[in-house]
Formats: structure tokens, C-alpha cells, sequence
């Protein structure tokens, strides 16, 4: 692979080198399928909406400017296709409870010590986790997501989100003294 | 006062603040051993958040995403800026045809009209001069025997 920039790729592609679209497809697309899937919780919908991502950055490309990273231009997009779908979903009032529901791949946890009851108790931890985590409102949601689990800086977090800094700070808080708040209730902590 | 501290819990574990803010931060946790367990909870939360099972694409998401971009270029061509361009010569062009062709049919009619209404006129014209000579002859003719 290559050691240019995000940025340069972008650049290239938008002078028409199709591989630097290929080489920032293949940089990115793990990292948004498990973003996406944090809203949706169904795989074959996200993968489908990163391919809505992907075509979007395809016909689009001139849409990004230099002043903004391309990480936080092409998470924005994500999570903007991610939000409207569920928006659709809560618009045709289907929202079963199967789609709050992990897959039991998600469920799977990798064996990483010897002592069961610690994994038992990791297990129901993470679903319980998991469960709290969905529960979340989209906004405590998304913040965690970018933060906890894509590891994005606050800075970056604050561009994608359109929110100041300081707001960007007190909502990871927030979210994250809620989640605990909910595993507590839960009697997992 | 434990309100306040709340407040800079994700500060503490993401390093974000400063150092004497940091250290009157950790004094309260010494002395507050509940509040401690929380901080550390919360530590043990934002870990196995982080640690959540990292999903890849299927196998053909590439190959998808190829027909995808293909099926988009053919349907994108129609509203690129070079396929409006020729789109609207093309029009213009046929526009231009058709206007031209219309006004030469129209002329052509015309003139077609105008020559059978003149061949027409000519024919009325032998026909009424015979009956003129018709009628002067018998005129003559009718004068010569009253005398």
C-alpha cells in the first residue's frame, strides 16, 4: 500500500487517477461497515449503504474541499446515509425489537484468558453493553461510536458532528456516565 | 461536588486535563473511594466499547461496488455536461430541419396550387373564348339571314 495521505488520495482521484479511489475504498472500508453497523445492526444493510458511501465519494468528488480532513468528509457522509435510514425505519414503523438484537457473530468474544467465569462475565457485560449502547439517543450514540470505537479526536469528532469542541467534550461525558448509569441498573457494575 | 467532578471524568481518562486540574482530580478520587470505582468502571466501559468485534466487507463488496460505479457512469452520462452539449446541438439541428423542410413543403404546395389554378384559369379561358366565337359566328350567322 502506499504512504500518501488521505488528502493527496483525494486530490489525485479528483484529477481522475482511479486508483487513488480504490486505494482510499480499501483504506476505508472496514473502518465505516463497523461504523455504519452501530446504527443499523444488520450487515447486509450496512455494507449496502457503505456501497451508497462509496458511490457518493464516485460521483461527488469535487463536493470535498481541502479545508476539511477526508476522514471527517467521508464519516460525515456514513453517518448521514446511516441516520436517514434510520429515519426511514422509524417513518414506516417497523422497528422491531429483532433490529435492536445482535447477530450472535457480534455476541462472539475473542478467547483471550483461561479463567471461564471471567469470560462468562465479560460475555454478559458486553451484551449487556451492547444493549445499553443501542439504547443510547442517536446523538450520545454517535459521539461514542466516534470516539470509543472509531477513535477519532475530539477535534475530528466536533467536524463531523457540527458541534463545538466543548459540546463534543460534555456529550462524550454524558453519553458515557449514561451508559455506565445503564449497566448499573443492569446490576453489571 | 461530586457533580463537578462527573463533569471532568472523560477529561481525566482521555488526558485532557491539565495538570493542576489533574492532580485535584485524582486527590478527590483518593478520598472518595465510590467515586474511584465509578472513574474505573467507566475506564473498563470505554475499553470493551473500544474492543467491540471489528467486521470486515464481504468478499465480493469490491466487485459490488465496481458494477455499481459502472451502472452509475452509463446513467451519469445523460446528465454530464458533454452529452447535454450534444443533446442540444442534435435538437437544435433537427429543429432547424424540420423548420426548413416545413417551409419548403409549404412552398412547394403552394406553388403546385398556384400552377393548377393557372392551368385552370387557361383552360377556363380557351373555353369561354370558343363560346365567344360560338356565340359571335351564330351572331353572324343570324344576320346574314334576316337580310
Amino acid at each position: 500500500m502506499t504512504d500518501k495521505t488521505d488528502e493527496i488520495l483525494i486530490e489525485e482521484f479528483q484529477n481522475g487517477d482511479i486508483t487513488a479511489y480504490n486505494q482510499l475504498v480499501y483504506r476505508y472500508k472496514d473502518r465505516l461497515l463497523n461504523y455504519i453497523h452501530q446504527f443499523v445492526y444488520d450487515i447486509d444493510l450496512a455494507e449496502d449503504l457503505l456501497q451508497d458511501t462509496f458511490l457518493k465519494l464516485y460521483t461527488h468528488k469535487n463536493s470535498y474541499r481541502k479545508i476539511a480532513k477526508f476522514s471527517t468528509w467521508i464519516y460525515t457522509i456514513a453517518g448521514n446515509f446511516a441516520k436517514t435510514e434510520l429515519r426511514k425505519k422509524k417513518r414506516r414503523k417497523t422497528y422491531s425489537n429483532s433490529e435492536l438484537a445482535f447477530s450472535e457473530s457480534e455476541l462472539i468474544v475473542p478467547d483471550t484468558s483461561n479463567e471461564p467465569d471471567k469470560d462468562i462475565l465479560n460475555n454478559s457485560l458486553k451484551s449487556d453493553l451492547k444493549e445499553c449502547l443501542s439504547n443510547l439517543p442517536l446523538d450520545f450514540k454517535t459521539i461514542i461510536i466516534l470516539r470509543d470505537i472509531q477513535e477519532l479526536s475530539y477535534d475530528e469528532i466536533s467536524i463531523i458532528v457540527e458541534l463545538p469542541l466543548g459540546t463534543v467534550k460534555s456529550r462524550i461525558n454524558r453519553a458515557r456516565l449514561k451508559l455506565y448509569e445503564c449497566l448499573k441498573e443492569k446490576k453489571v457494575v | 461536588m461530586n457533580k463537578d467532578f462527573d463533569i471532568m471524568i472523560s477529561s481525566y481518562l482521555d488526558e485532557e486535563l491539565s495538570l493542576k486540574d489533574k492532580k485535584i482530580f485524582e486527590n478527590y478520587m483518593d478520598n472518595h473511594p465510590e467515586f474511584l470505582a465509578k472513574v474505573k468502571h467507566i475506564k473498563r466501559i470505554i475499553n470493551l466499547v473500544n474492543q467491540t468485534p471489528r467486521l470486515e466487507t464481504s468478499q465480493d463488496f469490491l466487485h459490488n461496488l465496481e458494477e455499481n460505479i459502472s451502472q452509475k457512469s452509463t446513467f451519469n452520462y445523460w446528465f454530464t455536461p458533454q452529452f447535454k452539449t450534444s443533446f442540444s446541438f442534435t435538437v437544435a439541428v433537427l429543429a432547424l430541419f424540420f423548420v426548413v423542410f416545413n417551409d419548403y413543403n409549404v412552398k412547394k404546395e403552394f406553388s403546385s396550387a398556384d400552377e393548377d389554378f393557372n392551368k385552370q384559369t387557361l383552360v377556363d379561358i380557351k373555353s369561354d373564348t370558343l363560346k365567344n366565337d360560338n356565340f359571335l359566328i351564330q351572331q353572324v350567322k343570324g344576320k346574314k339571314h334576316n337580310k
